[in-house]
């Protein structure tokens, strides 16, 4: 026999910093290492601060967007906790937006 | 069908694939044999050391430098990145699917590069062509983490490929047109050719789902 508990329901696990932050093995997920997509973002980021050229500046600037919308799919598809999901859904529609908008 | 002729012709079609997906990365070197034969033609002076591959698919011609063969350039950008996607698509199984995915992106940016020549519109080719540089270090990467473990040597192989691509795309862009430009850019691209006809050859031993564990 099951039964279920009051912690379940959805009210108290949105008001859970537990269930927010924990991946579904208990490891809290806040921050992790990054990943190859951050890293290239990273990197384009420090490239972009250099003395580029128009066409090379215009570029880096796609790859950082290119980036966190790999990162930010990535996180939306199998982000570790939800917060991670929330954070990735939030990255990809400002990227989108700032595209969109330019 | 019967489940058993089925599996049977199943399997003699992804040995196909296999074959001509290995085939499609391994004639891929030839491509830089389309670099010499470009540069072979320019007029005004033209070096592997300080000039871009790009400058070598320009269409105009000025008065101090003009490549006729721009159309064989561009065509070989389009025709090599086709192969490498094509061949990443029929060697997915082997290769997985970040892997696959990268490949493919890659080959679609130099078919763009193709198509947007240099001196038509800077900052279109240089869109067209960054997922190039992005896309296939980090392929290597993942194909040298992928087959550590069934491959260890060509595996490490592919990791200081990516690394050493890698760096030389970062120094290609931090660089602009400098003495070494040219150099960079092809530390950035050549090794890969190299080391992706490498995986091709080895993907027809490979177990079709290597997923860099050994099978027990």
């Amino acid at each position: 026999m099951t039964s279920s508990t009051t912690d379940d329901t959805v009210p108290s696990r949105l008001t859970s910093a537990s269930w927010w932050f924990r991946a579904a093995d208990g490891r809290l997920t806040l921050w992790q290492p990054p990943n190859p997509a951050l890293c290239v973002w990273i990197v384009a980021l420090v490239l972009g601060r250099f003395d580029l050229s128009a066409a090379h500046e215009t570029a880096a600037e796609g790859v950082q967007h290119g980036a966190l919308i790999v990162w930010a799919l990535d996180e939306v598809v199998r982000g570790s906790s939800p917060f991670r999901r929330v954070l990735g859904a939030v990255v990809l529609a400002a990227q989108l937006t700032s595209l969109v908008v330019g | 069908m019967p489940p058993a002729r089925e599996r049977r012709l199943s399997g003699i079609a992804g040995a196909r694939a296999l074959r001509w997906g290995a085939l499609a990365l391994c004639v891929r070197p030839a491509y830089v044999l389309t670099e010499f034969l470009v540069a072979a033609a320019t007029e005004g002076g033209y070096s592997f050391l300080s000039d871009s591959v790009s400058r070598l698919g320009e269409v105009g011609c000025a008065a101090d430098y003009c490549s006729p063969r721009h159309a064989l350039m561009n065509g070989s950008f389009m025709v090599f990145g086709v192969l490498l996607a094509v061949g990443a698509v029929l060697l997915a199984r082997t290769l997985g699917p970040w892997a696959t995915a990268l490949l493919v992106v890659s080959g679609l940016s130099s078919v763009a590069t193709g198509v947007a020549p240099l001196d038509r519109d800077a900052t279109l080719h240089a869109i067209a062509a960054a997922p190039l540089f992005v896309a296939q270090p980090i392929a290597l990467i993942v194909l040298g983490a992928r087959l550590r473990k069934d491959r260890p040597r060509l595996a490490g192989a592919l990791l200081a490929a990516g690394v050493v691509t890698a760096t030389a795309a970062v120094l290609f862009v931090l660089s602009g047109d400098g003495p070494a430009s040219g150099a960079l850019e092809r530390l950035a691209l050549w090794p890969v050719l190299v080391a992706v006809a490498a995986v091709g050859f080895a993907a027809t031993r490979l177990p079709s789902d290597s997923t860099g564990t050994s099978p027990t």
